[in-house]
């Protein structure tokens, strides 16, 4: 039996049916909204008893309702910059999109980073991406990520060096000395 | 033949496949289809591809975004590349996408190094997609100038809306294949300017329904329905800013 065909089967057992829309038999649940849209601009799906709009059946077991696998690349890039943007704040976002489009492999780096951030700066870090030049080197352009933070200075700094130290060092090859972080005082 | 156009928006084709999952796989044979490629697409580079399911069970709804490893086979301009993932090849063609007749031979030169290396048991899905971005000068436009396929809001609704997504599904040969069409607006980098991605997917939709002999009619097929239908999405003030190319 095919993964639609198993929802359709739970979802005509359960006790509330999907009310928006039903799930096409055929095609997987939510084939016609790419994976963004469902996963990343959408909020959260609750349970009906807090107001959803979409409600979903009771499962007795694991069953795994949709899968997408992107092969687009010019999909997969929009859906990544989203998903940066969803975790980042963008200064001169032209500038941010278009080094992300010529440094595409910085995109899963900075997804890994903000939950590192996370660790160090406490949950929902604000993190502003801008693009600079580095004053160092001549025409060297470089993406900063500057955690905005009210924390003390020395505080943010110890922070920061071992961020660095546990886990931005560790992973500084792959950012092909393109990354950097630092702190910036609210 | 289809229409050609000078400005044309597709920004990226691409063909997949999807194997048996109860295929042999082996961590080897993306190295080996490279071997059977690298003439035509020397560059290899791994990338993190985004892999999302939703999945249920007694604790509730679970989303999972993961990332798994793909490898990527490129031609030396980076315009066209073969991927290849667990029982997965795709065959991609960038901006400029050349015309059918010079995209289908490089869908079966990939396809063939993959069967000829993984042995899969059979395809379970085949999609032809083609990605169009449709920019338009005006930051107000008006949809039905420019596309015969777009939201349809009702005289009591707001006519100004703002960003929007649209999509369909249409069945063919009894419901064994569909066409996914979508439309979204996207984002712009320069100001005064509209943009759309019109996104045309064929594909199979009943696992198993295609054997390999059958692939490249089925291929053909849909590439014929991806660009009537394209025809048929947009109005003749957008063909005319698209600016068709006539042999002589």
């Amino acid at each position: 039996m095919t993964y639609a065909a198993k929802i359709q089967r739970i979802a005509e057992r359960a006790e509330y049916q999907p009310a928006v829309f039903p799930l096409p038999v055929q095609t997987g649940w939510s084939s016609i909204f790419p994976v963004e849209q469902v996963l990343l601009l959408s909020p959260p799906f609750r349970t009906p008893s807090s107001g959803s709009s979409i409600v979903l059946p009771a499962f007795s077991e694991v069953t795994n309702i949709w899968q997408e696998i992107e092969a687009s690349t010019v999909r997969r890039f929009e859906f990544q910059v989203r998903w940066v943007k969803q975790l980042y704040s963008f200064k001169k976002p032209e500038e941010v999109f278009r080094y992300l489009q010529a440094h595409p492999f910085l995109i899963p780096l900075l997804v890994e980073a903000h939950s590192r951030i996370e660790d160090y700066f406490g949950p929902q870090p604000q993190v502003v991406l801008e693009v600079v030049s580095d004053p160092e080197v001549h025409g060297l352009v470089k993406m900063f990520g500057y955690i905005v933070t009210t924390l003390m200075p020395e505080e943010a700094g110890q922070r920061l060096r071992l961020f660095d130290r546990e886990w931005f060092l560790l992973q500084v090859h792959r950012a092909e000395g393109l990354l950097n972080f630092d702190v910036e005082f609210r | 033949m289809g229409r050609r156009y000078k400005n044309a928006p597709i920004v990226e084709a691409l063909c997949e496949f999807r194997f048996d999952p109860g295929s042999p796989w082996d961590l080897a044979i993306p190295g080996l289809v490279y071997e059977k490629v690298r003439n035509g697409f020397p560059k290899r580079r791994l990338v993190k591809a985004f892999e999302a399911s939703i999945s249920g069970g007694p604790e509730g709804i679970e989303q999972q975004v993961k990332t798994t490893d793909r490898m990527q086979f490129l031609r030396e301009d980076e315009k066209a590349l073969v991927q290849v993932d667990r029982h997965m090849l795709a065959v991609n063609h960038l901006k400029p996408y050349p015309t059918w007749q010079e995209f289908l031979p490089l869908i079966r030169q990939g396809f063939g190094a993959y069967i000829e290396v993984a042995n899969p048991k059979g395809v379970q899905r085949i999609g032809l997609r083609y990605i169009n971005r449709i920019e338009i000068p005006g930051e107000r436009i008006e949809l039905e100038n420019y596309l015969e396929f777009r939201p349809f809001m009702g005289s009591r609704l707001p006519q100004d809306f703002g960003p929007f997504i649209v999509g369909i599904q249409v069945p063919y040969e009894n419901s064994r294949d569909m066409l996914r069409m979508t439309l979204t607006s996207a984002e712009v980098m320069e100001s005064g300017k509209t943009a759309f991605m019109l996104d045309l997917d064929y594909f199979l939709a009943q696992p198993g329904h295609v054997t390999y002999n059958d692939v490249w009619r089925w291929v053909d097929v849909a590439h014929s329905r991806v660009e009537e239908s394209f025809e048929a999405c947009i109005t003749a003030r957008l063909r005319g800013m698209f600016e068709e190319v006539t042999e002589k």
